[in-house]
């Protein structure tokens, strides 16, 4: 019991909690859920979705006396928890369909799904994946879906909203934590949705049905209606065939930014650039790496395709929606794409603010990369290098950081429309500002460009 | 009554599925008898074409 500690966003369902000894996180499982559990193995459901990588990998542990479980299960660690509000469109029009798909296959085989959260997916090796085991219960004939409700306001509506008002639509998941209000979403979606039968029913009917059966009295009455298993599984069939369809087209502002920067970026430039930073990865061989501003990843490959588990975090939702798309059909492993915007990277909120982490609490990189971001930060923003650096030296030991001047064509335009009260920002005062945090390894002018290369070491390390 | 659960199914999205699920019920009957329904009908037209020449050739 030594260090026992449950997990903060861990007290909803008393089925299955999870709980850390350590670093090593465990889910034990209640003796109430026994049955269920027992279920999910003979039904051969849960080797089926074991086999297609739609269930989390797990190993029983043999549970100690003290422990308050019956069964206790060691799943195989996320090396990034994200959350909905990060997602790109098509990661969370996939995490969507995981979950139909698993409630289709749960149905046919005697189960059902119990709860909807968005917050029960994760990514793993570039593909979305049920982390809770303790969400299956045992199927009662003619019982509707209880998660139905749930899986609208956690999932449906924000795609909506992001597919037919602003793909940043997902950013409400962070206000509102238990999914988007469906009176709410009605109201925000356009005028021609009411004219969808789909969009009409699940959303619009259903805000006003959520609004008009508010009572319990009339709760009592909803507990009497019966939903035959054929037309439960045709409500799931016509959901995935809808969603399926969904779309949204990128129009993001960096999405031809590798196209546009030749005058920078001469091939040469982005070679050496390139070669620079994989040298320095194999130098550091570090376990992870955080690229910050890292847009389609093309930089963060350097190091998830050496095998080092690398997160890519980017504010632009078109870039991270083509850097998962690519990740996706390349099938490539360690590299997790997120829409992240920096000037106020995700808080912790939920329940004493502890339920859901903040960006940084989630993790601890061996290296952070902002390549082409101080300008964006110190300019766009107007924080001071001082800001800057001691942020990127309470994030991680070593860091790669390419210093953006003045005269560069990209500054200059982020400083057409606005007065330059800038006067800190050179280079020498870069070098001294980020001294007072870090040692310097190394230092790399780019050729053909203005641009420098810094590998910096934070002071505490030898 | 339904198992409870620990999260509120809501009365209102009981009663829009069941709504829902009458006529998604009925589409995925429908569709899952699809081919048999098509193969029915065409077999029957089949049936009626066979017999329609069979009468002209005789």
């Amino acid at each position: 019991m030594e260090n026992f500690q449950f997990h903060p966003a861990s007290f909803r369902d008393s089925d299955g909690r999870i709980f850390l000894i350590e670093k090593t996180v465990y889910r034990g499982l209640s003796a109430a859920y026994l049955p269920h559990y027992e279920k999910l193995k003979q039904s051969g459901l849960m080797d089926s979705l074991l086999r297609s990588g739609k269930l989390i990998e797990h190993e029983v542990v043999i549970p100690q006396e003290k422990f308050p479980f019956p069964i206790i299960l060691k799943p195989q660690p996320i090396p990034y928890i994200s959350y909905p509000y990060e997602w790109s469109f098509s990661q969370y029009k996939d995490a969507a369909l995981l979950t139909l798909s698993i409630q289709m296959e749960a149905l046919n085989k005697g189960m059902t799904l119990k709860d909807a959260s968005a917050y029960n997916i994760q990514f793993l090796n570039g593909k979305p994946v049920l982390i809770d085991i303790a969400s299956f219960e045992t199927y009662v004939p003619d019982l509707p879906w209880l998660a139905y409700g749930q899986f609208c306001r956690h999932f449906l509506a924000p795609l909506l909203l992001m597919s037919k008002c602003n793909v940043e639509s997902h950013r409400f998941m962070q206000t509102f934590l238990d999914g988007i209000p469906l009176p709410l979403a009605s109201s925000m979606l356009p005028f021609s949705t009411r004219f969808s039968p789909f969009i009409q029913m699940h959303i619009h009917l259903h805000a006003r049905s959520t609004k008009r059966y508010q009572v319990a009295s009339e709760g009592k009455k909803a507990q009497s209606i019966k939903m035959p298993l054929l037309n439960l599984k045709g409500m799931i069939d016509s959901m995935q065939g809808f969603i399926h369809k969904l779309t949204w087209k990128p129009e993001g502002v960096w999405r031809d930014y590798y196209k546009e920067t030749q005058n920078n970026y001469e091939v040469q430039a982005f070679q050496t650039k390139q070669t620079l930073i994989a040298r320095w990865i194999s130098l550091l061989n570090p376990a992870s790496v955080w690229d910050l501003g890292g847009n389609m990843g093309v930089f963060s490959r350097l190091a998830s395709e050496k095998g080092v588990f690398t997160v890519c975090f980017d504010i632009d939702p078109a870039a991270v929606e083509m850097n998962y798309l690519s990740v996706k059909a390349q099938k490539a492993q360690n590299l997790l794409p997120l829409v992240m915007d920096l000037t106020q990277p995700s808080p912790a909120i939920g329940w004493a603010n502890a339920e859901r982490q903040s960006m940084a609490e989630r993790g601890s990189p061996d290296i952070v990369m902002a390549l082409a971001l101080i300008h964006h930060l110190s300019i766009g923003n107007n924080l001071p290098l001082s800001h800057t650096a001691a942020w990127f030296a309470s994030l991680a030991p070593f860091l790669i950081i390419e210093f953006v001047p003045k005269i560069d064509s990209q500054v200059q335009v982020l400083l057409t429309t606005r007065k330059d009260i800038f006067t800190e920002y050179t280079q020498p005062d870069f070098e001294e500002v980020y001294s007072r945090f870090f040692t310097l390894v190394e230092k790399v002018q780019i050729p053909q460009s203005e641009r420098i290369m810094y590998l910096w070491k934070r002071l505490d390390i030898v | 009554m339904y198992p409870l659960l620990y999260i509120d199914p809501g009365s209102g999205s009981i009663i829009v599925q069941a709504l829902i699920g009458l006529v998604a019920g009925a589409g995925f009957f429908i569709k899952l008898n699809w081919y048999r329904l098509k193969g029915w009908f065409s077999g029957q037209n089949q049936q009626k074409n066979e017999d329609e020449k069979s009468e002209k050739s005789s």
